[in-house]
């Protein structure tokens, strides 16, 4: 039904989940509040939201529980970047460079110096 | 989890407990606590409730949990619950229709039949042994999925049921009537074949859910589709029109055994809409609504063989409602398909 490349692009506020988590581990609203310094307020992560993103990258083994502690009386878990989410990130990150260069560097773009000259068979 | 001081609860956290309700018990108790700090974090200084976002984002949460704790109950329960959806939705029609045939103006109209077994379900004493088998039928597999509910919100459903059925019972004459109409009245097969395109519309859908395990939010867009309809009716016709496929609303606003009776089924299906944790027999809520007009559309190509095969030809045999729903449903289909291609199976998640 699909094609299967190595993963799919990597979807915004999951990126800025991921990245938030660079500098060390975080619990759920430092974890938001990171986001959306890094994303210059472009990405606000409602709190559902991050907790099914949270779910889902600790199933896919990106993210890992680190601590409990109790503040005020209430649970706070922090979570941190495993090996593979960092892999993750780093591939993201490159991806979108290389993107990006076409765009903003064209001269340095092996895909655009393949534009202007292009192999003829 | 341990809290050196009690602190009386805020209004805010109140209404925060309550829409972490929409979570299942079990991840509520694992994660409960922890999501309700960080939406009390999240929330403005001296805000009273949770945001618009935040509240959206919760329930939508809850139902994702749920749908995924839900696929993860394997094939054969997810089947059960499909089918107990498509047979809940059928008795309650089939209710319906009885009490708007035994005359007492129950507000509740049935489905059009322009021609066959189905104008049968306006008269009939002899249809009250269907409620009675359809209610028998639906309870025992409730039974037989005890085990995937917990808490007292399953007791809803046979209680409602139960509800429905006694009430038509009742207005039927009492049981002798209706053990005299079972003797003497063997089952139609239209009934069956009415019901097998809901069955065989279910299996399908669970089935398909299970290959690609979709996002579940998707698949809601389907059984808002009749709601969406129903609105847009109403300010077409400027609410002369009523509602064609379940009931309409009363025209005089007094309470009395009629009106109940919508009540209670009104409180009947929201009860089933609740209990029902899974999106996918809210798929097959839209389904049934859409395939019950096919029904009675098939009796009719049945009857007049002249009839030309053009989407005009069908509206204009069955009315607007048909072609609603089947242009919702192949929108529908069609854009849970483009999403799945984009998005591809999720992981499962307890």
């Amino acid at each position: 039904m699909m094609s299967c490349m190595a993963s799919p692009p990597m979807r915004e506020p999951t990126y800025y989940v991921l990245a938030a988590l660079l500098a060390g581990p975080l619990h759920g609203y430092a974890i938001i509040q990171q986001a959306a310094d890094l994303s210059g307020g472009r990405v606000r992560l409602a709190t559902g939201t991050l907790y099914t993103a949270l779910d889902r990258l600790t199933a896919e083994g990106l993210v890992e529980l680190v601590g409990e502690e109790t503040v005020n009386g209430r649970l706070r878990r922090s979570y941190g970047l495993t090996g593979p989410g960092a892999s993750a990130l780093r591939a993201e990150a490159q991806r979108m460079a290389e993107a990006a260069a076409l765009v903003i560097s064209p001269s340095d773009s092996p895909a655009t110096s393949l534009i202007r000259n292009p192999r003829t068979t | 989890m341990s809290a050196d001081i009690r602190v009386p609860m805020s209004r805010l956290e109140r209404r925060a407990r309550l829409l972490l309700r929409a979570y299942p018990p079990q991840y509520r108790a694992d994660r409960g606590e922890e999501i309700l700090g960080t939406l009390l974090e999240a929330s403005a200084e001296g805000a009273r409730r949770p945001g618009l976002r935040d509240s959206w984002s919760i329930l939508a949460g809850g139902i994702r949990a749920r749908g995924d704790r839900n696929r993860a109950a394997g094939l054969a329960a997810s089947l059960r619950l499909a089918v107990i959806v498509g047979m809940a939705l059928y008795l309650a029609k089939v209710a319906g229709s009885w009490l708007d045939s035994a005359n007492l103006r129950a507000h509740l109209v049935i489905v059009r039949a322009p021609t066959g077994s189905w104008s049968q379900y306006a008269h009939g004493l002899h249809w009250s042994p269907l409620v009675l088998w359809y209610s028998l039928g639906a309870i025992a597999l409730l039974a037989a999925n005890v085990g995937a509910w917990a808490g007292l919100r399953f007791l809803t459903i046979p209680a409602a049921f139960a509800a429905i059925v006694l009430q038509a019972w009742a207005l039927s004459g009492g049981p002798s009537s209706v053990l005299a109409a079972i003797s003497s009245h063997a089952f139609d097969l239209a009934v069956l074949t009415s019901l097998l395109p809901v069955v065989a519309s279910l299996v399908v859908l669970v089935v398909l859910t299970r290959r690609t395990g979709r996002p579940p939010l998707t698949w809601l867009a389907l059984p808002a589709l009749p709601v969406v309809l129903f609105a847009v009716q109403q300010v077409v016709t400027g609410g002369k029109a009523g509602f064609q496929l379940m009931f309409e609303l009363p025209t005089a606003a007094t309470v009395n055994a009629e009106s109940l009776s919508v009540v209670a089924l009104l409180a009947g299906i929201a009860a089933l809409a609740w209990a029902i944790t899974d999106t996918r027999p809210a798929l097959g809520v839209g389904l049934f609504l859409a395939v019950t007009e096919l029904a009675p559309l098939g009796t009719t190509l049945q009857t007049e063989r002249n009839m030309r095969w053009s989407l005009p030809a069908l509206w204009h045999h069955s009315g607007p409602e048909f072609g609603a729903f089947f242009v919702g449903l192949a929108l529908t289909s069609a854009m849970t398909l483009l999403l799945a291609r984009r998005t591809g199976p999720r992981a499962t998640i307890h």
